[in-house]
């Protein structure tokens, strides 16, 4: 798959691929984002309808984690370094989670129906194990596309079924802080 | 004697006027919080000095200690007038108080049924001193759709070297959203006496008003007095950090 900035410019960037069309359950272990240098790692993830999502600090200063998307509206306060919050996720969609203190932080969750989901390799090509036969939809996304690319694919038994798919990037957009204003402007604080 | 315990100190995020909620702030979230109600008494002897009409504000930082608990810090200041007699106004106490809501407060997680309970406590700085008021309110919600409900029980103890009074203080509640976060409903709150005092018992019924933005919450309820009390406006507001 490729992705190309808006202005035409191949780009490197992580995505997920994930096939719809079918429901799972979510896996046992949880999903884990953490806060690290005023970044949420990984800022793309996949989860399954169901599955839980922790939000460790590694920071030595306060984070918050909270989301104003439909799909899931939460505040996670703000915590430590060494503390963790946790969050579930019982509906399909996605789901843009910010901090409040920090408003470089940004990282976007997508909530699936079920658990066929992988990362695009950095070389541009992706697998996914396990779809059952049938015909289903198959979806590519990055951060800051417009809109996921999709294409058809029919899957029968012991055949690989190959899908090429092609995202566009915008630039980053502004978000609002939980209180839905604009972020004060930031001071970086120096830690001694 | 009418006035034994001062004046209700009920404060907390909420969509009523009078009655305590079950909301609570996340972990490390700060408001200052603060309401300004009206006691405008009318007792059973309608000559003065009986009739009393006591203005209160109330101020408070409040912070979320975790996602399920609630510390306020108030101040409380009282305009007092008796008819017949000069106005006073008064710093009248400091103190504390704890709101500790049973369940989560995620809206998506929380039950429909949501128990909480609040503990006040507060020095009164005018007369003697040691004089003290405990207050321990039981706090239920109900959500359903647009529709929520609350119900209140409350006690409060007036405690000072010279004197204790009890006295009860219940209500109960409804608030429906209308547009926005607008909402609008009715509630009956009420303060009766266990002891023999019960010159300051009142009963009000009215409508309630909350609304919030951002930052920002406010409510407000309009009591008409059923009993001893001719009307009891509050107005409650907070503003987050």
């Amino acid at each position: 798959m490729t992705i190309t900035d808006a202005d035409g410019k191949p780009a490197n960037a992580d995505a997920i691929i994930y096939v719809v069309g079918f429901k799972e359950p979510p896996g046992p272990a949880p999903t884990e984002v953490a806060q690290k240098d005023r970044k949420f790692v990984p800022d793309l993830v996949a989860i399954t309808v169901g599955e839980h999502i922790q939000f460790p600090n590694g920071d030595p200063f306060l984070h918050n984690v909270f989301s104003q998307s439909a799909t899931r509206k939460f505040d996670l306060g703000s915590f430590k370094r060494g503390d963790r919050k946790d969050k579930d996720f019982p509906d399909p969609g996605v789901v843009d989670v910010y901090c409040n203190i920090h408003p470089e932080m940004a990282a976007t969750i997508l909530v699936l129906p079920n658990r066929r989901h992988t990362r695009r390799r950095p070389d541009g090509t992706y697998t996914i194990e396990g779809v059952p036969p049938g015909t289903w939809q198959v979806f590519a996304y990055t951060r800051r596309a417009a809109k996921p690319a999709m294409a058809p694919v029919t899957v029968v038994a012991g055949q690989d079924a190959i899908v090429n798919l092609a995202l566009t990037r915008g630039a980053e957009p502004e978000h609002l802080n939980k209180y839905g204003e604009k972020y004060k402007e930031y001071v970086p604080t120096t830690y001694h | 004697m009418v006035m034994a315990v001062p004046a209700s100190a009920h404060a907390g995020r909420t969509f009523y006027g009078w009655l305590q909620d079950t909301q609570v702030m996340p972990e490390r979230g700060a408001e200052i919080q603060t309401f300004i109600s009206e006691e405008n008494y009318q007792g059973p002897d309608t000559t003065p000095p009986s009739k009393v009409h006591n203005t209160t504000w109330w101020l408070a930082p409040a912070i979320g200690i975790n996602d399920q608990l609630e510390l306020a810090l108030p101040v409380q200041f009282d305009w007092e007038h008796v008819d017949g007699t000069a106005p006073r106004t008064n710093f009248t106490s400091y103190g504390a108080q704890l709101k500790y809501r049973f369940v989560t407060a995620d809206p998506v997680d929380a039950p429909d049924f949501v128990p909480a309970v609040r503990a006040t406590i507060d020095r009164i700085v005018i007369g003697s001193r040691d004089h003290w008021v405990p207050q321990v309110d039981l706090i239920g919600s109900y959500q359903s759709g647009i529709v929520h409900a609350v119900i209140n029980a409350g006690v409060a103890a007036d405690v000072s070297p010279d004197d204790q009074h009890f006295e009860a203080r219940t209500g109960a509640g409804v608030s429906i959203e209308t547009i926005e976060d607008l909402r609008v409903g009715a509630e009956v709150f009420a303060e009766l006496s266990l002891d023999s005092d019960t010159s300051g018992n009142w009963l009000a019924i009215g409508p309630n008003i909350s609304w919030s933005h951002g930052r920002s919450w406010v409510s407000a309820s309009y009591g008409i007095g059923l009993y001893q009390i001719r009307d009891a406006p509050k107005l409650n507001w907070g503003i987050a950090f």
